[in-house]
């Protein structure tokens, strides 16, 4: 395929473009891998687009040069920029959450997972900006449909925050406060981010943990008094 | 509880067309036209808080986004001239809202706090009052929890600053306690604004008084003593 000439000027010739390489042509790799890198530098072009443009000012322009794809490659794979937002959210979410899984799998004892998965979680977002603005920030900036799948997300966020009810006495923290807890650990992550601190978002390990673990303590306080 | 007026009263209405002091029969009304008599700064700002009047009602119609000028200015009564001779643009017409919106809604929380001795009936009292405002003035809910978040990045810095303000509310006063992080009160208040923007999307803004007593728990527990707070959030509902 030809590749198209670009026209005029990149809008912000100063933006790094992603780091995910471009495959060489006859690379020997198959449809399915080509179009797997494709969607990652379409990903991490639209990451870098949003941090200088905002959601409602970045372009498909934005995004394809970043990218260094073709504007019909970008609409191979998505017909529109919030389609395009969507696929990335859910993208940047899986790959979060496996890799907090992959941290606290095996971990015994439940606040040791939570510990050891939230380091994991603030690591993920403190090397990759880009994404952590996208994932905490943009997120509740785009279509009403992003933020319908951001709620999604803090439902699933609260779940994993939820102690078993095996806990020490058996209480149960209410769901109504694991939501509130989840709520307020993305409102300081976004808050961080926005302040340009995403990447020392492991300082705040600690005081983290301590509100997280804040309610079932108190749960388990309970308990103990009689 | 003497910082908290009876549930059954009125909770105050958010109108910054009112601000202003006006004759009455002027006070929502456009001025009359022509030789008024009535002095230039007194009549800009007038207009400007007509402005922000109106962008606080037409924001839950469009959203930010899809919010035009035009909206504003006609729902306003006011020429496309006179807007920019108070504004830029649209962003700026929405950042004097958010703050007049923000101001409003602090001081309030603030003026009932301070006048509770104890500081878990002061933050009770001022979650509660909080909701209570929030719900009478949904389109004040819909632009400190949800608009701002979709109005650009100085937007969210003041609904950042809005956050801390009222973290600070909530530290004044706290149990001592060597365990308690300096920064607690900023994610706690996080939370109750995230649950604030859930209520408002879901359109059950009217409803928010429902979550004063699981967020008054919420507020309570990683200070005080699970029963006590229980106490205390089952008082507050």
């Amino acid at each position: 395929m030809a590749t198209r000439e670009r026209r005029g000027k990149r809008r912000r010739p100063d933006l790094v473009p992603p780091k995910v390489e471009r495959i060489p042509p006859r690379s020997g790799l198959s449809r399915a891998e080509v179009i797997a890198n494709q969607r990652l530098r379409i990903f991490e072009g639209l990451a870098v687009a949003l941090v200088h443009h905002g959601y409602e000012d970045t372009k498909i322009t934005d995004i394809v040069e970043l990218s260094g794809v073709s504007r019909a490659t970008f609409y191979e794979r998505f017909e529109s920029k919030e389609a395009c937002f969507a696929a990335a959210y859910e993208d940047g979410v899986e790959r979060l959450a496996a890799a907090v899984e992959a941290a606290a799998e095996g971990e015994r004892g439940w606040a040791w997972c939570l510990s050891v998965g939230l380091a994991t979680g603030l690591d993920f977002l403190a090397v990759d900006p880009a994404l952590a603005h996208l994932l905490l920030v943009e997120a509740l900036a785009a279509a009403r449909p992003a933020r319908l799948e951001y709620e999604r997300s803090l439902v699933r966020l609260a779940e994993a925050l939820r102690p078993p009810a095996e806990l020490p006495g058996g209480e149960r923290v209410p769901e109504e406060t694991v939501r509130l807890l989840a709520g307020g650990l993305a409102s300081h992550l976004s808050g961080r981010v926005l302040a340009g601190e995403a990447d020392s978002l492991g300082e705040d390990h600690d005081l983290l943990l301590a509100y997280l673990l804040a309610p079932s303590l108190a749960a388990n306080a309970r308990v103990a008094a009689g | 509880m003497r910082g908290l007026p009876p549930a059954d009263a009125e909770p105050e209405r958010f109108e910054p067309g009112e601000l202003i002091d006006l004759p009455p029969e002027l006070a929502l009304g456009q001025l009359p036209g022509g030789r008024h008599g009535l002095p230039r700064p007194f009549v800009e700002r007038h207009q400007r808080l007509r402005l922000i009047a109106a962008m606080l009602r037409v924001l839950p119609r469009h959203g930010y986004p899809a919010t035009t000028i035009g909206h504003v200015t006609e729902e306003a009564g006011v020429s496309r001239s006179a807007f920019y001779g108070q504004f830029e643009g649209k962003e700026e017409c929405f950042l004097a809202t958010y703050d007049l919106a923000a101001e409003w809604l602090c001081e309030r929380v603030e003026g009932t706090v301070a006048a509770d001795e104890q500081w878990s009936s002061r933050v009770s009292a001022g979650i509660s009052l909080a909701l209570r405002l929030l719900a009478a003035n949904p389109a004040l809910a819909h632009l400190i929890a949800v608009e701002a978040l979709q109005a650009g990045a100085a937007a969210r810095r003041r609904r950042q600053a809005c956050i801390t303000r009222l973290a600070g509310v909530l530290r004044a006063g706290r149990p001592r306690r060597p365990d308690l992080h300096a920064d607690l009160e900023e994610l706690l208040v996080g939370g109750v604004f995230a649950h604030i923007a859930r209520y408002v999307d879901a359109g059950r803004t009217e409803r928010l008084s429902d979550a004063t007593a699981e967020l008054v728990h919420f507020l309570l527990i990683p200070y005080l003593d699970p029963g006590e707070t229980k106490r205390i959030a089952d008082q507050a509902a």
